[in-house]
């Protein structure tokens, strides 16, 4: 079928030397990236093996925007999409797609929402809002600003820990513990 | 079994991993018995150094991460506005036909190392902060 991406997941077995085909069942699907471009819908084809992850993952890599964080467990959100309205972010991701379409009925359009994802050192967390203190900064990501003290990335001046500071998605912060030098 | 191979402490294992899969240049190291992690090209940009990134050197203890992490050494040589670092004057040793310095580089006695808190990435964070000449007690400016 034209005009669809294919993405299928296990199709056979090989046993003993012999391949023994399995009858993979196909499911359409739309996805598109909320309040990102035109938010042109992308056609996607899955077999019904594969897991809403992959939803997400692929609907990603249609639509030419990069997940957070990157790798295989992004914050960013699928959300199921019926007659037009976008439901809430479906918590599951590692539900497979035929599962979740079958109490979910017919609704097989999703959508991507990208979050404010930001880091600090490798820890990731979501900003509830588009400045925060370092104080909610470093909580978010669970670390104490007690224990560490935040930095924008390679400065040596630190951030005051109850001046409100712009997050983006994908900002880097580094939070580290002082030091001293010499003997403890 | 394999014979002498070496084993590591379970929880720098699980540390190195993250690190790997997020891109941090890191490997485990079994020295006479002893852990190190070797970090390669740490970002260190300050422009009173003579690189921009350098390779550090961390010894793990056997009870890591109940026992913390602490020091690191550099790998030699350096050079600190055009000679040697007046704090980079620790013991040499030579791990990997390498020859490290020890920095006696601690944390600060009200922020200690705090099991199930901090971790590998969390001390080469505090490691850069020497580099970066962050907010250090006893620092040289």
């Amino acid at each position: 079928m034209q005009g669809y991406i294919r993405h299928v997941a296990i199709t056979s077995t090989k046993m003993k030397g012999w391949t023994m085909s399995t009858t993979v069942h196909i499911d359409h699907v739309s996805v598109r990236v909320l309040h990102h471009g035109d938010e042109k819908e992308h056609r996607l084809e899955f077999s019904s093996a594969v897991l809403l992850l992959d939803v997400l993952l692929t609907g990603a890599e249609a639509a030419e925007v990069r997940l957070l964080p990157p790798g295989a467990a992004p914050l960013d959100r699928l959300h199921n999409v019926r007659d037009g309205k976008v439901g809430p972010a479906i918590e599951n991701l590692d539900e497979p797609l035929d599962k979740y379409l079958q109490h979910e009925g017919e609704g097989h359009h999703f959508a991507i929402e990208l979050v404010d994802a930001f880091a600090v050192n490798n820890r990731w967390a979501i900003a509830a809002r588009p400045e925060l203190t370092p104080r909610e900064i470093l909580a978010l990501v669970g670390l104490s600003h007690e224990h560490y003290t935040l930095y924008p990335p390679h400065s040596d001046q630190l951030l005051p820990l109850d001046t409100p500071t712009k997050v983006c998605r994908g900002e880097k912060f580094e939070a580290q513990k002082d030091g001293q030098y010499g003997s403890k | 079994m394999e014979a002498n191979k070496a084993t590591f402490p379970p929880g720098i294992e699980r540390d190195v991993e993250l690190l790997l899969a997020g891109g941090v240049p890191v490997e485990l190291v079994d020295h006479g018995g002893q852990c190190y992690v070797v970090v390669k090209a740490l970002a260190t940009p300050d422009p009173r150094w003579g690189a921009s990134s350098h390779d550090l050197l961390i010894a793990v203890p056997l009870a890591f991460e109940t026992a913390g992490l602490d020091a690191f050494y550099l790998r030699e040589p350096h050079t600190f506005n055009g000679g040697a670092h007046p704090r980079v004057q620790g013991a040499i040793i030579q791990v990997q036909e390498v020859k490290w310095r020890l920095v006696s580089w601690h944390y600060a006695p009200n922020k200690q190392w705090l099991a199930g808190q901090d971790s590998l990435s969390s001390h080469i964070e505090h490691c850069r902060g020497f580099f970066l000449n962050r907010k250090a007690i006893n620092g040289y400016q």
